[in-house]
């Protein structure tokens, strides 16, 4: 009780008021400018964390995640273009409704099922949290290692076709994590003979430089448009009754959307489709989905609101991040010097109830700032890509400088970049960079405790029956692909 | 290029990668005599890792060059792309000893117009509105002062020059 009223009064604070309208703001348009998404909206805003403190930076990311999440929605439903891939199942519908003269009635479905996905998986999330932190409290070395292994192959087998290229990225962020000095005897390794790389390789230049500088050349490489399309909607509540009787879909689709959350890089999109077929499945007016339903629009949108909170359980309550966004949110409380992992709801309960909080506070921003700014944000994406790529540019360039006022962390950056636009185009994944280097640390240091611990004899580690679960798991994951292409291959035959 | 030929070329480039850094675990005195002290045992496990993956993609590739695929365009006759790396790169070469204000005054209109964004109005408005507002922010807001001339030392000079 004493955590909740320290967190009320915390989100009291006009800065964290400041910071929680201007991020969601931020995120909305970021989020409706197309192609830019969730991602490169917290990368862009990694460096300022550092003239913040732990609980106002962690309110600014969250607000940029949820608000870009919903501002995915705008342009799918006004330009029939997601303005993020977890808004591709909303203009399924979405914008059907605009082309039919509902432009406003869809941004009002779109607003309210984002807030109400938002809200209950929020409530998900206290619940499910600290539950999962105090199984997490039996973990060591050993299980750690277990469980980081387990999230990586997660990551690696939903890379599609590119399987491989998924372990060729994952592998490489893992190797970048290495370089500089030894955790555990402090020598310097693989640093190149340069003093600046002795320190390690920094996660701001090297996050902002992978998604938001690579977005940059990405874009560059095709024909940019002078500006979008006719943008103009409105705004319009739909009526209370109309809601009510699609009370299920609202919770189905929450509940998808949590779930899916929880999952190691599934991620939102797979939660909005999933969540779109599932209410096409069951609804009454399915002839209708794809010519402008409110049940398909409902159903997108409240699942990818959910996935917010649902990412948030794993990476709280053990320190593991699902997908690049809660791997940069995990990235920047370390850096603050606060670990996320069971131990953090026993030693830091203000800043859990305050996230906790925080996010209810923020999904409540958003449907404000959605209802009453609609209109002005479905003008403002129509500004040239030439201005918002200049600004982009500029944004990382002294956010990447301010961290350490260095020079060669902005070369390393631009290095990032155009290794992250090379991966772009040869088809490798970038998720699984960013979640390798971020878990790069605690999984060495995990393993070589644990072999410490077993006096290096690796079937140790299968001693513990909760690290040989997560092994088993791996195993199934890593054998599942494989034997499932192989049944299909003697059935053809 | 065809997808297949981007599996191949992506696999050598990660091997290559593997080869750097292996080259740097060679010669370095050893730390711990048991693996779990070594600090080079760890990266040696994944560039083993990363290498074989590395030669199993090339081996998919090659095995796979001959059929039609999905194709893949490369951009690298693109004019644009190339001015817009190098105005980048120019720009952050810059940054640090040219300063924030006049490297980000001369990036955006220059960024704009080799992109073909042509509406000379809007590109002063926006870059004489943009820049000073990040200084500002940056300065006043988050106490970080961005590299080079600041804003006060020009409109100070402005003054002094009005003065004189």
């Amino acid at each position: 009780m004493d955590s909740l009223l320290t967190a009320l009064q915390s989100l009291s604070d006009p800065q964290v008021i400041f910071l929680v309208i201007a991020g969601t703001g931020a995120g909305i348009l970021i989020g409706a400018m197309p192609g830019l998404g969730s991602v490169l909206a917290i990368t862009l805003a990694l460096p300022l964390t550092f003239v913040l403190d732990p609980q106002a930076s962690i309110i600014l990311l969250l607000s940029l995640y949820c608000g870009s999440v919903y501002g995915g929605s705008l342009s799918a439903i006004t330009i029939n273009t997601p303005g993020t891939p977890q808004s591709a199942a909303t203009l399924l519908d979405g914008y059907p409704m605009m082309v039919q003269g509902k432009g406003p009635q869809a941004m009002g479905w779109a607003t309210v099922g984002s807030t109400i996905g938002g809200l209950l998986s929020a409530v998900i999330l206290v619940m499910a949290a600290p539950v999962l932190a105090r199984f997490g409290l039996r973990f060591g070395p050993i299980e750690y290692f277990a469980l980081g292994i387990f999230s990586l192959t997660c990551v690696v087998a939903v890379s599609g076709e590119a399987r491989l290229k998924g372990l060729i990225a994952c592998l490489f962020g893992l190797l970048i994590a290495t370089i500089g000095q030894d955790p555990l005897t402090g020598s310097l390794r693989l640093d190149f003979s340069s003093f600046e790389l002795s320190a390690g390789v920094g996660l701001i230049p090297l996050l902002v430089g992978l998604f938001a500088l690579s977005e940059v050349f990405s874009r560059l490489s095709t024909k940019l448009p002078a500006t979008l399309g006719n943008t103009q909607s409105g705004f319009r509540l739909p009526a209370l009754r109309d809601l009510l009787s699609r009370w299920q879909i609202l919770l189905r689709s929450s509940v998808i959307g949590t779930a899916v959350g929880t999952l190691p890089g599934v991620g939102a999109t797979a939660a909005s489709m999933i969540s779109y077929a599932e209410a096409r499945r069951v609804s009454p007016n399915r002839e209708n989905f794809g010519k402008g339903e409110p049940d398909g629009l409902l159903a997108s949108e409240t699942a990818n609101n959910a996935v917010t909170s649902g990412a948030l359980v794993p990476t709280l309550s053990l320190g593991i991040p699902g997908d690049p966004i809660t791997a940069v949110m995990l990235g920047a409380l370390t850096l603050q010097g606060v670990t996320p992992g069971p131990k953090l709801f026993t030693e830091n309960p203000d800043l859990t109830t305050f996230i906790f909080a925080g996010l209810f506070f923020i999904n409540i921003a958003m449907f404000a700032l959605g209802a009453l700014l609609c209109p002005l944000f479905s003008r403002i994406i129509r500004v040239p890509e030439q201005l918002l790529l200049a600004a982009v540019i500029i944004l990382v360039a002294i956010g990447t400088y301010s961290v350490n006022y260095s020079a060669f962390d902005l070369g390393l950056m631009l290095v990032a970049g155009l290794a992250g636009f090379a991966m772009r185009l040869l088809g490798f994944p970038l998720a699984p960079v960013v979640i390798g280097f971020v878990l790069g640390n605690m999984i060495e240091q995990s393993l070589r405790q644990g072999m410490i611990l077993t006096n290096g004899n690796f079937l140790g580690f299968l001693e513990s029956p909760i690290a040989l679960t997560l092994f088993v798991l791996t195993a199934v994951f890593l054998a599942l692909p494989p034997l499932l292409r192989l049944i299909k291959f003697q059935r053809a035959h | 290029m065809s997808k297949h030929l981007s599996d191949l070329v992506g696999g050598v480039i990660f091997f290559g990668l593997t080869l750097l850094f292996w080259l740097q675990t060679t010669g370095q005195p050893a730390v711990g005599q048991d693996m779990a002290n070594n600090p080079f045992w760890y990266p040696r496990v994944l560039l083993i890792l990363m290498g074989l993956a590395s030669l199993l993609l090339i081996g998919k590739g090659m095995a796979k060059r001959s059929e039609q695929g999905e194709r893949i365009k490369l951009p690298f006759k693109s004019i644009r792309l190339w001015a817009g790396v190098g105005l980048i790169a120019l720009f952050l070469l810059a940054f640090d000893s040219l300063g924030f204000l006049p490297s980000a005054l001369l990036l955006v209109p220059l960024f704009c117009f080799s992109m073909g964004y042509r509406n000379y109005v809007v590109v002063a408005v926006f870059t004489l509105v943009f820049v000073p507002l990040i200084w500002l922010v940056f300065t006043y807001g988050f106490s970080i002062r961005p590299p080079g001339v600041g804003l006060d030392t020009v409109l100070e000079m402005i003054a002094g020059g009005t003065d004189g």
